[in-house]
């Protein structure tokens, strides 16, 4: 290998043989390890479920799963005919990061009730107002911390 | 003779002594806890006898040999109660390690139901109580021995002994092993241990021998200690990326499909898209230009770069050098791929730097034995790159590549959990790398400047750099402790 210098002469030149973060499944092993699977936002292959208390949501659960996945937010909806105890305890147990549940008075008043794993319940919000501090999580690659206690809250 | 103890007090006897009779002289109390000793820092058995001047300590459980010692121990009474349990079993061998010890043996894979019946064994002979008894026999004699006893491994192990060592056994009750020791003078020492797992192991670790099975256990000198012990052991287990990764769905491995071949499942796909599209980006922020080159390659080009001469052992290669014209390998790495692009046309000084990264799959054969989870593959795909560069652009171009490496690590929040070396070469050993001394200081003042400049604390590694220069290798330790680099970033002066 050369190049032609200032001077129309061939030089060898240098070579840095690098990587950025190494080997990408070793790094994902690295990461399961550190954070025991309770992955920041911005990694999670499932950022967000969306839990109806009863069927009779679901139509309203479907439509905040397809606006956040417009928003470019990883969200998926549990449907199924559970209670709404039983879904977040293994929502909570898939270590998700935020859970939207769902019910009447959030479809009429078109809003969302947020809870997380990093803060438990965070109350009632616009579906926006969610959207847009769940982007600028994922953004700025924030890595939220847990409040003590969470599940008691 | 004049013994000088650890407090500083010195003792005298008239005839020799052993280590335990001079423990035994300071205090009872002192001689039952007594492990081992350490003679002028060399770690000896209790029953070592001492007939010259020296500094002595008396270890106990408290100090990391006398621990050490108490785990060697219980790993003879695990060998003596398998072989009670099961009279088939092939003694090889038994040894402490940091954790506790293991003791390997020829044997069909062990349950835990076996476990627990050898425990159970094994605290029947611990409260019988049988004193270790130490002897010593001639190389011959003791082959002979050790063949009588039908135990083929240890004839094995004896005739590899150089042909002046001492080989000595220990003997408690009707069980012997060869052994060269330190021991508890009783098993009656043992005061809490626990089996906690059993793996396959290949006979002196290397897979072309039998397959045998290791027994881990670990031992403490308090029933509190090692309840602790497991608890942490129970918490890092679960955390074991082999574990909860599968659990998660994250990735799965198929025996059809082969060792060292993980299938990464939906979730874990995305995660790993996640971290590429980021890394990509970042690169392309920083001036890189990506590149896409094959994963295999005719055998010319290895010859050409020196694997097919140094690493073929490594690689896949498929087809057959006698019969077909042509052979191929899958590519171990990325580096002749990327120079032929940068050959593809003519540079000038104008055109330097040019940064390639590309997103490489990369092969390599390791040995079956070696495979584990995610961490040790024979696939795997790295954030490769090379950057080529004019000499006195190279300062600033491998700041810039470190500087990149520390700001993935710190957005992903490891960047406390890592340590960075200067692996620098070895002054003493000239002949084995390429270049002046002169050369090699001044390079590695370059970086440590560069390290220094970005705030980065490291530590220096001697003989630890790559023939054609020196690298800063960042390591980091899995839940067991053990240590793997994660990024190298390498300075090549001579290569291109």
């Amino acid at each position: 290998m050369y190049y032609i210098d200032q001077n129309g002469d061939k030089v060898r030149p240098y070579i840095i043989h690098r990587t950025s973060m190494g080997c990408y499944e070793r790094t994902l092993a690295w990461l399961i390890e550190k954070y025991e699977g309770k992955f920041p936002t911005w990694l999670c292959p499932e950022q967000v479920r969306v839990l109806p208390i009863s069927e009779k949501y679901a139509d309203y659960a479907k439509q905040v799963e397809a606006t956040l996945k417009e928003n470019g937010i990883l969200a998926t909806v549990d449907n199924r005919s559970e209670k709404i105890g039983f879904k977040i305890r293994e929502a909570r147990l898939n270590k998700l990061p935020y859970m939207l549940v769902v019910g009447q008075k959030e479809e009429e008043d078109k809003v969302v009730s947020v809870r997380s794993r990093f803060a438990g319940d965070e109350g009632q919000k616009s579906l926006d107002a969610f959207i847009d501090q769940i982007c600028k999580e994922i953004r700025t690659k924030e890595i939220r911390k847990e409040v003590e206690n969470v599940n008691e809250k | 003779m004049k013994i000088t103890l650890k407090d500083g007090s010195v003792k005298e006897y008239a005839e020799a002594k052993s280590v335990y009779e001079i423990a035994l002289d300071i205090s009872e109390g002192l001689a039952r806890a007594a492990c081992c000793g350490k003679v002028n820092d060399k770690v000896v058995d209790l029953r070592e006898v001492i007939d010259y001047d020296c500094e002595l300590s008396i270890l106990t459980a408290n100090d990391k040999e006398g621990l050490a010692t108490i785990r060697h121990t219980t790993s003879h009474v695990m060998a003596e109660a398998v072989k009670k349990l099961f009279p088939d079993a092939k003694v090889t061998i038994g040894p402490s390690i940091d954790t506790g010890f293991y003791y390997d043996f020829d044997h069909a894979p062990f349950s835990r139901e076996d476990l627990d019946a050898i425990e159970a064994e094994m605290k029947k002979i611990i409260k019988a109580g049988a004193k270790l008894e130490k002897f010593t026999l001639p190389r011959e004699e003791a082959i002979k021995y050790m063949e009588e006893k039908g135990e083929p491994y240890k004839v094995e192990l004896i005739r590899d002994l150089p042909k002046d060592a001492v080989i000595s056994f220990y003997s408690q009750g009707d069980f012997v092993d060869l052994c060269a020791g330190p021991h508890l003078m009783s098993v009656k020492g043992i005061k809490a241990f626990k089996l906690t797992s059993s793996s396959g192991a290949y006979w002196r670790g290397k897979s072309e021998n039998a397959m045998l099975q290791r027994i881990y256990g670990t031992a403490f000198n308090k029933k509190e200690e090692l309840e602790e012990y497991l608890v942490y052991l129970d918490n890092i287990k679960n955390r074991d990326h082999n574990k909860l990764g599968r659990e998660m769905e994250l990735f799965t491995t198929v025996d059809v499909i082969g060792q060292g071949l993980p299938l990464l499942m939906p979730k874990g796909t995305k995660m790993i898209q996640t971290l590429q599209r980021w890394i990509e980006d970042e690169e392309e922020k920083r001036g890189y230009v990506r590149t896409k080159t094959p994963l295999m390659a005719k055998s010319d080009l290895y010859k050409i770069s020196g694997h097919w001469d140094h690493y073929k052992e490594g690689m896949f290669v498929l087809g057959d050098e006698d019969k077909d014209k042509e052979v191929f390998a899958l590519r171990p790495m990325t580096c002749p791929f990327q120079y032929y692009v940068y050959k593809a046309s003519q540079k000038s000084y104008r055109d330097l730097p040019i940064r390639y990264g590309e997103t490489s799959t990369l092969f390599r054969n390791e040995d079956s034995g070696e495979m584990h989870g995610l961490t040790r593959v024979r696939q795997f795909t790295i954030s490769e790159g090379h950057l080529i560069v004019r000499p006195d652009q190279m300062v600033e171009e491998f700041k810039g590549c470190l500087a990149l490496a520390k700001y993935c690590l710190d957005t992903l929040g490891v960047g406390e959990d890592v340590t960075y070396r200067l692996s620098k070469w070895d002054p003493n050993n000239k002949e084995k790398y390429v270049g002046s001394a002169e050369v090699w200081e001044e390079t590695q003042q370059n970086i440590r400047d560069v390290l220094n400049e970005l705030q980065i604390p490291f530590y220096e590694g001697e003989g630890e750099a790559a023939f054609y220069g020196p690298k800063v290798d960042i390591q980091a330790k899995n839940v067991y402790g053990k240590e793997d680099t994660m990024i190298t970033i390498q300075w090549d002066a001579v290569l291109a």
